[in-house]
């Protein structure tokens, strides 16, 4: 066994600079790079993700709380090396299945078995192993026709069948974001432990979630991203308890 | 295991886009060709008494240069909104965007292959063995990397400015006439001139040469188309490149 991390994030940081509108036009642009009265009208900086660092071993999981807004699915997005950081460097040590933007590239139009097999070759499984394994992808969803058509599933089925295609591809490190917020209770608890299952298979994962619940359920360790930065990172039983007494004390004070 | 992989998701992308196109179905095949049919035999109707009078095996002369324009304008034109078009797919996976770009030039070699096939039987109806083939296939194949260069311009460029989209429309309009697809280049002036600096020119001419004329074309013609295409490559792919740091954020 190596003694290396598998996810090692060191002084992190990630700008976003907003334009006054994403369809801009080369017209646009160009206003924008010759602004009238000496300043930029349209750009604004936003300061993502700041001076982030953390190590995370193999086997482990980090669960990451804060508020809306805080940069944890930017984060996320630069630990799966979908962004570059601006600054820091970001290591990770094997191979990644990312769940972060709900419906992992399920296309609407596509049935559902033409969808398995499409977001399965996207996390980089061969095809004679997706042969083998969508059965069992069906199954755990609780999907009985995959002649269906994703939007002819509900919402919460669209993600049990996300999550089940994840959980499936036997990966190193999984990365989920919000990925509890719309199972059923029958789901929410048979995902949980077939991620408790993943985590003895020595799978890495980072969540990010809402429910403070499943994060102290699951997590070896809790990272609490403020605006950005790190408040706080540790046993999350404090960390939780430190986020949820700030966040009462801002209820109060308003 | 990596090559195996990305075969693996090449090929799944293609299929999928095939299959939102509507087009793994007979009907859906019919319904795609109708669009060059259509313009075919509007074209051949206006054109076979005027600028066609003197062009030997013109109808054929026509469809070839509509099929191999086709296949450029329509693989451009997808790869084109390709990365806006998969927004969701590239926000939550650490894909490798190029897979996405190439998958969408197959898609169009795909419904190409199928022109072609059935030009190679209207050519065998009308008499024409076409023994050249495998120099055209050399000749799809640049044209399929001078597509792929321009694609990964245009669908970086697109994703930055989004009236890309107009300029290329403008552009691929005045494009089309300026090659010789329904008329006959001629030998002198401008318009000869203009020719030896467009790639689709050389595409279209090395085509016909090799399926319709069963002539072989002299060798400097397929340096020079090779030597555009690989231009068309390497800055393509070098604009792609500069502009990718800013994708995720701005889609
Ligand atoms: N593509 C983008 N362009 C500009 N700004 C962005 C972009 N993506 C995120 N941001 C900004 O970065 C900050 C962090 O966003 P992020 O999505 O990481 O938050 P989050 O913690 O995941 O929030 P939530 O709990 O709502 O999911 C926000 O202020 C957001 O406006
Ligand atoms: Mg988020």
């Amino acid at each position: 066994m190596s003694t290396t991390p598998a996810i090692f994030v060191e002084n992190v940081y990630k700008d976003f600079w907003v334009h006054a509108r994403t369809d801009a036009t080369i017209l646009s642009r160009i206003a924008d790079a010759f602004p009238s009265g000496g300043k930029r009208l349209h750009s604004r900086k936003i300061e993502a993700v700041r001076n982030v660092s953390f190590a995370l071993d193999r086997g482990k999981v980090l669960g990451i709380i804060g508020k809306n807004a805080a940069g944890k699915s930017t984060l996320l997005r630069l630990i799966a090396n979908i962004y570059e950081p601006d600054a820091g460097t970001v290591i990770v040590d094997g191979t990644i299945t990312s769940l972060i933007s709900l419906s992992v590239g399920l296309r609407p139009t596509l049935s559902i078995i033409d969808n398995i097999y499409l977001a399965c070759s996207l996390f980089g499984m061969p095809r004679s192993h997706i042969k083998k394994v969508y059965p069992q992808i069906l199954e755990f969803a609780g999907i009985t026709d995959a002649c269906m058509y994703p939007y002819q599933l509900s919402t919460g089925m669209n993600q049990r069948l996300s999550f089940s295609i994840a959980v499936h591809t036997k990966p190193e490190i999984l990365l989920l974001d919000e990925i509890f917020s719309a199972g059923d209770i029958a789901f929410q608890s048979k995902a949980q432990q077939r991620m408790e299952e993943l985590i003895k298979g020595d799978t890495t994962v980072v969540m990010v979630s809402h429910s403070i619940e499943r994060i102290r359920e699951l997590s070896d360790v809790v990272l609490w991203l403020e605006a950005g930065s790190v408040k706080m990172i540790g046993e999350p039983k404090e960390v939780i308890h430190a986020y949820i007494v700030s966040m009462q004390r801002e209820l109060i004070a308003k | 295991m990596k090559i195996n992989a990305d075969t693996t998701l090449l090929w799944e992308i293609t299929k999928s886009n095939f299959k939102l196109q509507n087009e793994s179905s007979a009907l859906g095949i019919i319904w795609y060709l109708l669009g060059p049919l259509l313009l075919f035999g509007i074209m051949l109707f206006v054109f076979s008494h005027r600028l066609g009078s003197d062009v030997d095996k013109y109808p054929l002369y026509l469809l070839m240069g509509i099929i191999t324009w086709n296949f450029f304008s329509t693989g451009a034109g997808r790869c084109m909104t390709t990365i806006t078009g998969n927004a969701s797919l590239i926000k939550s996976i650490p894909i490798r965007i190029e897979i996405l770009i190439i998958a969408a030039i197959f898609h169009a070699l795909i419904t190409h292959s199928i022109e072609i096939f059935l030009f190679l039987a209207l050519l065998l109806l009308s008499g024409i063995i076409p023994i050249l083939i495998p120099l055209y296939l050399i000749v799809l194949v640049i044209s399929f990397i001078f597509t792929i260069g321009v694609g990964f311009a245009l669908s970086a460029t697109f994703v930055i400015f989004r009236d890309v989209q107009q300029i290329w429309s403008v552009i691929t309009r005045a494009w089309w006439f300026a090659t010789p697809i329904f008329y006959v280049p001629t030998t002198t002036g401008l318009g000869s001139k203009l020719s030896l600096f467009n790639p689709l020119y050389y595409s279209i001419h090395l085509s016909r040469e090799l399926l319709i004329y069963n002539r072989i074309p002299p060798l400097y013609l397929f340096v020079i188309f090779f030597g555009m295409s690989l231009i068309s490559l390497l800055l393509g792919y070098y604009i792609f490149r500069k502009l990718q740091p800013n994708f995720v954020a701005l889609i």
